[in-house]
C-alpha cells in the first residue's frame, strides 16, 4: 500500500547511531533522494552476440539528497552554520511507515530563500553523501 | 479565526466606531440595522502545510463591505475601514491573538442596491477584498 508523505522528517546527528546532538530540520516541504545511480560500464566487443551492446555495473553514486524547507530565520541560520563549518553529519530521513534512509554527508548547497509574490519563503538544502546511504524497512 | 480578530480591530478603532457604533456584522447585517454599517465575510482560509503537518502560517481572504445611505457616506466609511486595517506589512501586529504578517488589499468595488419598493431608498456600498497572512 502506498505511504503518504505526511510526517516524513529529516534529522542529523554527530554519530551513525543518531544519539549525539540529534537535530530535526524544521518545516520540510519536500524531500528527494538519495538519487542512487550505478555507472554503466560498456563491455561491448566487436564479436558481441547479435550485435547487441553489453554492459556491466560500475561504481554507485548516491548523488544528492535535496530538501525544500519553509524559511524561518532561526532554521536557516542553524543550517548556515553547519554549511560554513563544512561538517560531515549523519543524516536520516524517516517516513510515515518508519522506514528510514540514512547516511553521512555534508551540506553541499544552501540556497538563498526563494521570495515569490504572495507566497511563503522557502529554501533548498542539498546534502552530498560522503559514503553510501542505506535504506531500512523499519 | 482571523475574522474574529478583524472584528476586534474594527470595533476597537475609534474612527470606525464613530461612524457605525457597534454595527459591525459577520455575514449579514442585523434586521433594520441603522445606517451606516459594516459587514465582513471570510471567503476561505488556506492552511500552509509542511511534511510534519499543518504549519502555523495561514492565508485568509476576507471581504469587508461598508454600507451607507448615499455614495459619499459609503465611501467615507470604507476609507475609515481601510485606514484601520492599513495597507502595508503589519509585522508585530496582532488581531485577536493572531500574529498578522501582512494585510494586503486585493480589490475595491462600488455597488448600489436599488430600491426594492416605493418607500425604500436603496443603499450604496463599497466592497474591500483583503488578504491576510497570519500565524496562529
Amino acid at each position: 500500500m502506498a505511504v503518504h508523505s505526511f510526517d516524513s522528517k529529516l534529522e542529523y546527528a554527530d554519530d551513525s547511531g543518531f544519539s549525539t546532538n540529534l537535530v530535526e530540520v524544521s518545516g520540510p516541504i519536500s524531500l528527494e533522494g538519495p538519487d542512487r545511480q550505478a555507472t554503466r560500464v560498456n563491455s561491448t566487443v566487436l564479436r558481441s552476440t547479435g550485435a547487441i551492446k553489453t554492459s556491466i555495473a560500475g561504481f554507485i553514486d548516491d548523488n544528492t539528497i535535496t530538501a525544500t524547507i519553509a524559511y524561518t530565520a532561526a532554521g536557516y541560520a542553524l543550517l548556515g552554520v553547519l554549511f560554513l563549518a563544512r561538517s560531515t553529519k549523519y543524516w536520516r530521513v524517516t517516513l510515515l511507515d518508519t522506514s528510514k534512509l540514512t547516511g553521512p554527508g555534508f551540506i553541499q548547497g544552501l540556497s538563498g530563500p526563494s521570495v515569490p509574490e504572495d507566497d511563503r519563503l522557502t529554501f533548498t538544502l542539498t546534502i552530498s553523501p560522503t559514503a553510501g546511504w542505506t535504506h531500512a524497512a523499519s | 479565526m482571523i475574522e474574529k480578530g478583524l472584528y476586534a480591530l474594527l470595533a476597537g478603532t475609534s474612527a470606525v466606531t464613530a461612524i457605525v457604533g457597534t454595527r459591525i456584522y459577520p455575514g449579514k447585517a442585523a434586521q433594520n440595522a441603522g445606517q451606516r454599517y459594516v459587514v465582513y465575510r471570510r471567503s476561505f482560509t488556506e492552511h500552509r502545510r509542511n511534511l510534519r503537518g499543518s504549519g502555523s502560517l495561514k492565508r485568509a481572504t476576507i471581504t469587508v463591505e461598508s454600507f451607507g445611505a448615499n455614495y459619499n457616506d459609503a465611501k467615507t466609511l470604507a476609507q475609515a475601514v481601510y485606514n484601520a486595517i492599513g495597507e502595508n506589512g503589519t509585522s508585530g501586529v496582532t488581531w485577536g491573538g493572531h500574529a498578522v504578517r501582512i494585510a494586503r488589499w486585493e480589490d475595491e468595488t462600488d455597488e448600489v442596491i436599488p430600491p426594492q419598493m416605493g418607500d425604500d431608498a436603496g443603499v450604496f456600498s463599497v466592497l474591500l477584498d483583503l488578504v491576510v497572512w497570519y500565524a496562529v
